[in-house]
């Protein structure tokens, strides 16, 4: 055993001044919504570019390891991509009804603000943080490029998340699949209303996330129905995609129903977001922080 | 003053380590991810300086290694902090029954570091707001982060064991590893 120098100081009351700057630090925090200031600022200029550098470097292999097949490999993928565009062409034709329904029916509703009239602007996720409890990730746009705080991320098929806190140049998206997500949607196809929560239990199951309160007494709501941001959210700008209902219960009031969401962005593969450079924010007591 | 740059150089090579594992949870492991679940690494640092080099080690690493967890993600502003702190502790008062060279024990000690750590989490974060299933996220949260933890410890713990010898020159020990 090395023998161990005497320490001036004992070991208890180290530990216990440094548990009372701890439990200090929570209560000012929570007191005044705290979050780190300019060390947090000083911290992101030490780390983001060394988070970008390694994304870049991580990005770059993938890219070089899915590369690398052999010709019997491609020829599969090809033989399985034929009948993709087979199945998609389809899919098309089908889409393409839909889409023409859609457009007669959004001008009978009136409802032209689809998301393709927000401005965006695009950003790479370069950290994803807080473990495996929670979803959360870091872009690498902050202030210095118009971002801010509350703005709606989408991923290239819908809605992803939220900011939730910037500095000059990286920001922090959480994700509507985080545990602590609430967000109010509504179903695109009736325009009832209902609230979208994140659940980790329900997406470890099955990647999907819960929804609850949806007011549909004359069952016209269907498996499969999409659900978009509803225009009462007082965070997320309205119309953006959220995902297709995937399981209706009715709950035991028989008045509400709730069940589960697939999301259709894929959270396990995020590296490029869109920030919706406009904000929505009417204060209410609706939607939960 | 030699001990005192032999402190200085400790701190910086420290600092520098903190930085790496923080880099390697953030931007390397959510690549490496196994059935979405990723590697807690801060832990694996913070149990290897408590059981290396006793309680305070361990205490210092630990708090500001949840410093820059809370900088980066402030939920609650010291929270990371105060977790840390005590599992850097906890593992540096059990330092005597580490030599260094086992791997087994300290292999086992972040283990249950981990698991503790993700009761923790569970408790405060979730059960608190009636998330109430624990066998769900004992089985498919904290076990699975303990193992593939416990996974990179194996893979972590030479380089982390020379680095510390190369710190602790004064008081030269062998590296052997007995597993």
């Amino acid at each position: 055993m090395p023998v161990k120098k005497k320490n001036p100081i004992p070991i208890q009351y180290i530990l216990f001044i440094l548990t009372s700057i701890c439990i200090l630090l929570l209560f000012f925090s929570y007191a005044t919504g705290f979050s780190g200031g300019v060390l947090t600022e000083a911290a992101a200029r030490i780390f983001v570019p060394m988070e970008k550098g390694l994304t870049y470097v991580a990005d770059g292999i993938k890219e070089s390891v899915s590369e690398r097949r052999t010709k019997e490999e491609l020829q599969a993928e090809n033989d399985a991509l034929r009948l993709e565009a087979l199945s998609l062409r389809e899919e098309l034709s089908k889409e393409q009804l839909d889409q023409a329904e859609l457009e007669r029916l959004r001008s009978l509703l009136a409802l032209k603000d689809t998301y393709s009239n927000y401005e965006t602007t695009g950003a790479h996720v370069i950290a994803k943080g807080q473990g495996n409890w929670f979803s959360s990730f870091t872009i690498d746009k902050g202030k210095a490029d118009g971002i801010e705080v509350n703005m709606n991320v989408l991923s290239s098929k819908g809605l992803c998340g939220i900011v939730t806190e910037t500095g000059d140049h990286f920001a922090t998206v959480r994700t509507i699949v985080d545990d602590t997500s609430n967000v109010s949607g509504m179903v695109a196809t009736t325009q009832a209303t209902l609230i979208v929560s994140g659940n980790l239990k329900s997406m470890n199951e099955g990647q999907m996330i819960n929804f609850s309160g949806l007011v549909d007494m004359e069952n016209a709501v269907k498996q499969g129905d999409p659900v978009v941001t509803s225009s009462i959210s007082d965070k997320f700008v309205p119309g953006l995609l959220v995902g297709y209902l995937t399981e209706i219960n009715e709950d035991q009031n028989r008045l509400t129903k709730s069940g589960k969401i697939t999301p259709v962005s894929d959270f396990r593969h995020i590296s490029e977001v869109l920030v919706i450079l406009q904000k929505k924010e009417i204060p209410s007591q609706g939607e939960l922080k | 003053m030699s001990s005192f740059r032999h402190i200085l150089k400790r701190i910086l090579i420290t600092a520098g380590l903190i930085a790496l594992v923080f880099l390697l949870q953030e931007s390397v492991f959510p690549h490496l991810a196994l059935g979405g679940i990723t590697p807690n690494c801060v832990i694996i640092l913070v149990c290897f300086a408590g059981f290396s080099n006793g309680a305070l080690e361990g205490m210092l690493v630990g708090f500001f290694s949840g410093i820059l967890l809370d900088l980066m993600h402030g939920q609650y502003f010291g929270m990371y902090a105060l977790l840390y702190l005590y599992i850097g502790f906890l593992n540096g008062s059990f330092r005597k029954f580490f030599f260094g060279e086992d791997l087994k024990l300290p292999l086992l000690f972040t283990g249950l570091s981990d698991i503790i750590y993700g009761f923790v989490i569970y408790f405060f974060l979730f059960f608190t707001r009636q998330k109430t299933d624990v066998l769900f996220y004992i089985k498919s949260i904290i076990i699975p982060e303990a193992v593939y933890t416990m996974l990179v410890t194996v893979a972590l713990y030479v380089p982390l064991l020379l680095i510390y010898n190369f710190m602790g020159k004064q008081k030269q020990r062998e590296t052997k590893i007995i597993v």
